[in-house]
């Protein structure tokens, strides 16, 4: 058993190892994986990019904790700068960082991938007992009244007064949630039964081995069989080489997110006759919207994101409305840009942080992107909004203004170019898709998807059902690259289930 | 638009098209400057990120500190060296950019860091809105970093209301922040 980074290595030592399963990132899909094959057995070599942190590591310092716990920094972006993709690193991945939000995926959204990409085992009882299990092992519970923060009953009232679906969210959290609010800059108390207290650590303390501050830079192929992976030991901080590796495994399973499992492959050359891994890419993108109230909202204290709103979210090819409305929040460095302006009037802005609640507008995304591999671990992300998708943006963008109102909003902030600040309903109507484009608004994504998608035809989908790729034996992916579509809400609940079932395909074909 | 208006617009629009790497080489040629190794910073491009911070962080507002009074910049530079290299090096051509920007888009011919405070702050206002997505995303990415060195610091919160110290999930150990 080991836990230590690969830093511990020296630099100059080419560190060599074995495996029956080799596993790239550790994130939700990575560590489903990871506990299940270790559970069952296997011999399993869990590598991630980043630290693998202790509750004693979470500051709850936004300028410390962000450059170590998000990909590039915080820095990832859409080539054209106009959307933030935030994507966890470390041992936990994005479940690092997340709010905990729970959902399954809808049945509508299930009977189009069963249609259209032949993923009939996704009709049957199976995957919902697969889902159960998985919100069992992860403590999935809806949040309960008494924690519901201020932010978020504001948010019901508004969504009640208008006679509009949505409700309560469930989270994954365990009995040591102190609700400090904490949640995306990593949990102070260990109260989050993430992917690194939930399955990985235990995964550990039985015979798996992971490797942190591990970059996979090729994926090794023999005679169209995934054998193993190389790479290099880094610097968490700086990305710096330090050291290199080897891992030989009977099995490759890709886990490193939509976009850094798709860049790998390319960046490998594994087989792609219909040039399809990395196109396909959904980002979720969403755009926030702030109401000024009379009383303080005080919106960093207690849970965030335990109400949503699907008045206007359908799923399905025709789907009308897209868009999904969720509370939101932000601690000062990071709402402070988003806040319009600069100067003294945005000082002024600020000034009312107290008082402000926040909703976020994700949006079940049409428009389709491309990864490529940049250098170290950056990735390009060429992706922009199609008309229809503006539309829909601003379709959830109006009514999360009107929910603020209609819960009791002095004025609202729509983060439009120039921005807007509405006090009543009626000025709504002017927000429309044509109004908006690149960068207005500015907007940020955190659950990428898409880009290595199961299909039954080798021709119009990267991996089969299972999640073994068409063309490389052996090789297979487990985050959410999976999803044929977007999938319009938070993926951990669905990555988790679905690297469930590959890591029974990989035990059952071994 | 005039004539120098266009070409600025063009000048945006070929950084695009060569890359925001050697849009920032090229900017540093124009100033006559040195370019940072990867992941590094040069003084010049320090000097350039303060006298953006100062502008866009500034406040009126009598109890709130000045970004030098709150350590503001030291705080951008900690939190931009715990980026990995190829963030930096992003970061790094956007100053660069910025620096050399007065040059071509006026109305003051000068670097950036020679305008006064006023010229500065009238040189940005037009970055947030303008017509072209690269300029507004260059302002919104420099806006970020230094809102979060400024935000960040524990002697703004206050102000705005925020507190961790009252906050009852936050351990003892993190209320004191270092």
């Amino acid at each position: 058993m080991s836990t230590e980074p690969m830093v511990a290595v020296q630099p100059t030592q080419r560190m060599s190892l074995g495996a029956d399963v080799v596993i790239i990132g550790l994130g939700a899909g990575g560590g489903m994986v990871f506990h299940d094959l270790v559970g069952a057995g296997f011999d399993v070599i869990g590598l991630e990019l980043g630290r693998h942190f202790t509750t004693q590591d979470m500051t709850a310092q936004e300028d410390v904790m962000m450059p170590q716990l998000f990909s590039e920094g915080g820095g990832r972006a859409t080539d054209d700068f106009g959307i933030s993709v935030l994507q966890g690193k470390g041992v936990g991945g994005s479940t690092l960082h997340n709010t905990n939000l729970c959902k399954r995926l809808p049945e509508e959204l299930l009977d189009d991938w069963v249609v259209r990409f032949g993923l009939t085992d996704l009709a049957g009882k199976g995957l919902q007992d697969d889902f159960e299990a998985v919100e069992k092992l992860l403590n999935v519970h809806p949040v309960p009244d008494e924690q519901l923060n201020r932010n978020n009953v504001l948010v019901a009232q508004g969504i009640k007064a208008l006679g509009y679906q949505g409700g309560r969210l469930s989270h994954n959290r365990g009995h040591l949630c102190r609700q400090s609010g904490f949640c995306e800059l990593g949990c102070p108390n260990d109260g989050k039964e993430n992917a690194e207290r939930t399955l990985i650590r235990p995964a550990i303390a039985k015979s798996g081995r992971v490797y942190s501050e591990a970059r996979v830079e090729k994926i090794l192929m023999h005679r169209g069989e995934a054998v193993g992976v190389s790479g290099v030991c880094v610097d968490p901080r700086t990305g710096a080489t330090i050291g290199e590796f080897k891992v030989q495994a009977k099995h490759v399973v890709l886990a490193g997110s939509a976009t850094g499992s798709a860049a790998l492959v390319k960046k490998s050359d594994v087989p792609d006759p219909y040039r399809l891994a990395g196109t396909n890419l959904h980002l979720h993108p969403g755009a926030i919207v702030a109401g000024v109230f009379a009383e303080p909202v005080e919106a960093w204290l207690g849970i965030p994101q335990a109400i949503e709103c699907t008045q206007f979210l359908e799923f399905g090819p025709t789907a009308k409305n897209r868009a999904w409305i969720v509370s939101g929040f932000a601690h000062p460095g990071a709402a402070a840009g988003f806040m319009p302006g600069f100067g003294a009037e945005h000082a002024k802005l600020m000034r009312e942080y107290r008082n402000t609640a926040v909703l976020i507008t994700m949006l079940h995304d049409h428009t389709s992107g491309v990864v490529s591999p940049g250098e170290r671990e950056q990735i390009h992300i060429s992706y922009r909004l199609d008309k229809s998708d503006y539309d829909q943006l601003a379709l959830g963008m109006r009514e999360s203004a009107r929910i603020l109102l209609a819960a009791g909003a002095q004025r609202v902030f729509v983060p439009t170019r120039p921005a807007r600040w509405v006090t009543r309903a009626a000025d709504l109507d002017a927000i429309t898709g044509s109004v908006l484009g690149p960068l207005n608004p500015s907007l940020t994504a955190v659950h990428p998807m898409s880009t290595l998608w199961m299909g039954d035809n080798r021709r119009k989908s990267v991996v089969n059902p299972e999640g073994m790729h068409h063309h490389v034996k052996n090789l297979w992916v487990a985050d959410g690259s999976l999803f044929p579509t977007s999938i319009g809400g938070p993926p951990q609940i669905p990555i988790y289930t679905f690297a469930r079932r590959v890591a029974r395909a990989i035990a059952a074909a071994q | 638009m005039n004539l120098l208006k266009h070409l600025a617009a063009d000048g945006f629009r070929q950084v695009q098209a060569v890359g925001l790497l050697q849009g920032g080489r090229l900017a540093a040629r124009v100033l006559n400057e040195r370019y940072p190794a990867t992941g590094d910073l040069l003084p010049w491009q320090i000097r350039t990120l303060e006298s953006l911070q100062t502008v866009i962080c500034a406040t009126e507002d009598d109890e709130l500190p000045s970004p030098e009074e709150c350590g503001a910049l030291e705080a951008t530079l900690s939190f931009l060296r715990g980026m990995p290299r190829p963030t930096v090096d992003r970061m790094s051509a956007l100053l660069a950019l910025f620096e050399a920007a007065p040059l071509a888009l006026g109305p003051v011919r000068v670097r950036l860091s020679a305008l006064d405070t006023a010229q500065r702050n009238s040189f940005l206002e037009t970055w947030p809105d303008s017509r072209l997505a690269q300029q507004r995303a260059a302002f919104h990415a420099i806006k970020t970093m230094c809102m979060m060195g400024y935000w960040t610091r524990p002697s703004t919160w206050g102000p705005i209301g925020y507190d961790i110290k009252s906050n009852p999930g936050v351990p003892d150990r993190l209320k004191e922040p270092a």
